[in-house]
């Protein structure tokens, strides 16, 4: 389990280095002091799990995590509950107050191997990070998603559907459907088309949601979603459809 | 339409109805029962007007009942007088009796009723409207006297500040033992010192500027390099009273909204210079106000309603742009030695 630490206090850093240290499964790969600093050792780096102060210079934990394509493991610590109260309704896997106890973080730590388990289990053995890097995002892949107050760590496999409103996608999950700040070009290039389809100009589908496929007017297909949305496809994209069916 | 009129309206209407159906139930309908009827309503409606803005002018509605009734009461007399005076040609032509006096002396009594009638009315209302403002007014000065009392009771310990001093502590222990023995000893005389004031309304400025100390410190062990601080006070005598924690929250604040925002952090410095009848005090830090408008005005209102609590109107508070990346906060408050004016001790019973 590849851990980067992101906090803007050293003394806070080297004591949640030192906690770690009674945990081997645990390997710290790195450290981060902003968001600028810790966005570059995601790339670099490519870390499993982060360990995230939520109130730092410039931007916070949220708007680090808000700007990332995919979200890895994330476990928040904090110095104040006020913001863990957030942290928890993104239902991120765990958040750590400030100063952290040992036993609570030796939890944590089993928690996430527990999670991380499942979740590259799925993913191939053997495939390399950088390979990775340029793969497109797997159904496993979460995003983070901010609207108002409330935020969201949402698997891409649970999102029914993507609704393009210029520069940027709405996206539908359970009964959310807030908007993200990327467009629907943008998510669309990095969507796995096995599971993410484009069906018209404005919106993508994800398969799995699909209940059913009618035939449509004008060699068109409709899809119904199982949240009972409705979802034209376009004529090219139907013809598209049928193609990627046959196969 | 405001009440008022609605009531003058439907009152007259109904004495019209009056004057008028009553002479005719006698003698039947004549133009001069209705002119009369219609006149009635006129001067109804005007010499009460001016009545009340006579009795306002006066200050009626302020006065004692003993002093209110006989003005009442004369008013009243002067009123149905000149209505029946005025109407008394009118009324003389549809008397029939051969006698005017019993039924003009039954026509005054009925003025008469009417008119005290109304005038208790709209002192009545007034008056009941003017206990619901005070009521509004009283509820809503105790609102703001216990968001003060609990923003000033907030500032005291902020918890934000001091898990994260732990924080720090706990990481400085194996790092550098004697630093966080230093460190331990230096959030002891700071909660000890803000522990105290919750007995105490003043501090001197000596113990303030003491735990303005310690409170830099230990946010230089969280900031490290990002945290520069200077304490520069010219006052050969520190003995002077100053509101607990003004300067500490002024530190606070210049840490949260400025140092706290920057990668690179700042610095922030305090100066304290003393003036015939004044203390000046200075906060500046690196930063820039633009940042966040808005949310900063809650905590000015707050820290200089506290202030004028303290020291009434003679206080000054502000906080601009001192250069481009230099944010200042001045306060100035008056000097008493050892103890400001006692407008802040006021009964505990009103806030609870």
């Amino acid at each position: 389990l590849r851990a980067l630490i992101i906090d803007d206090e050293r003394l806070a850093r080297s004591e949640l280095r030192r906690l770690l240290g009674h945990h081997p499964e645990v390997e710290i790969v790195g450290e981060a002091q902003n968001a600028t600093e810790a966005r570059r050792a995601i790339d670099d780096l490519e870390p499993d799990i982060l360990f995230l102060d939520v109130q730092m210079p410039g931007e916070s934990g949220f708007e680090l995590l808000a700007s990332l394509e995919a979200v890895p493991l994330v476990v928040f610590t904090t110095a104040y509950d006020e913001y863990a109260l957030r942290a928890f309704e993104v239902s991120a896997l765990d958040y750590l107050v400030k100063p952290i106890d040992p036993k609570r973080l030796a939890s944590t730590v089993e928690r996430l191997l527990v999670t991380w388990r499942a979740g590259s289990a799925s993913s191939l053995p053997g495939e390399s990070r950088t390979d990775r890097a340029k793969a497109p995002l797997s159904p496993h892949d979460r995003v983070f998603v901010t609207e108002g107050e409330r935020s969201w760590l949402v698997e891409l496999g649970t999102i029914s559907l993507f609704e393009s409103e210029g520069n940027y996608t709405r996206v539908l999950f359970g009964k959310e459907k807030p908007l993200i700040n990327r467009s629907l070009n943008q998510l669309e290039a990095r969507l796995d088309e096995r599971v993410f389809f484009r069906a018209n100009r404005s919106q993508i589908v994800n398969l799995k949601a699909v209940r059913g496929i009618h035939p449509w007017f004008g060699g068109r297909l409709m899809a119904e979603l199982e949240g009972g949305q409705e979802v034209t496809l376009s004529r090219r994209r139907a013809r598209a459809f049928r193609e990627l069916m046959s196969v | 339409m405001s009440l008022y009129w609605k009531c003058q309206i439907a009152g007259w209407s109904f004495y019209g109805l009056l004057a008028a159906g009553i002479p005719t139930l006698y003698g039947g309908m004549r133009w001069t029962v209705a002119l009369r009827a219609a006149l009635g309503i006129a001067m109804g409606l005007f010499l009460t007007e001016q009545l009340r803005k006579f009795m306002l002018r006066r200050g009626w509605p302020w006065l004692p009942l003993h002093r209110l009734a006989p003005r009442v009461v004369l008013a009243a007399v002067v009123v149905a007088t000149l209505m029946v005076l005025i109407l008394l040609p009118l009324l003389l032509v549809n008397i029939t009796a051969a006698d005017p006096a019993g039924p003009l002396t039954t026509i005054f009594s009925i003025h008469l009723i009417f008119v005290l009638g109304w005038i208790l009315l709209y002192l009545g209302y007034h008056n009941l409207r003017r206990v619901h403002v005070a009521e509004a007014e009283k509820l809503r000065l105790e609102l703001a006297m216990r968001e003060t009392e609990l923003s000033a009771l907030r500032a005291q310990l902020n918890p934000h500040f001091l898990f994260n001093s732990l924080n720090s502590l706990r990481g400085l222990i194996t790092e550098n033992p004697s630093h966080a023995q230093e460190a331990v000893t230096r959030l002891a005389a700071l909660l000890r010192h803000t522990l105290q004031l919750s007995r105490a309304r003043t501090t001197t400025l000596e113990d303030e500027l003491e735990a303005t100390r310690h409170y830099l410190e230990l946010e230089s062990l969280r900031f490290e390099s990002r945290l520069q601080y200077e304490i520069d006070s010219d006052l050969e005598s520190l003995d002077v009273a100053v509101p607990p924690m003004l300067i500490q929250n002024l530190v606070e604040n210049a840490i949260k909204h400025g140092i706290a925002r920057l990668p690179e952090g700042g610095s922030v410095r305090v100066t304290i210079r003393k003036s015939s009848q004044d203390l000046h005090i200075r906060v500046t830090n690196t930063g820039t106000l633009a940042d966040e408008p808005g949310k900063r005005g809650i905590g000015l209102t707050n820290s200089l309603e506290r202030l004028r609590l303290m020291f009434g109107e003679g206080v000054s508070f502000g906080i601009r742009q001192l250069e481009p990346s230099e944010v200042a906060c001045d306060v100035v408050v008056p000097i008493a030695t050892r103890r400001p004016a006692r407008t802040a001790s006021r009964p505990s019973s009103t806030v609870r």
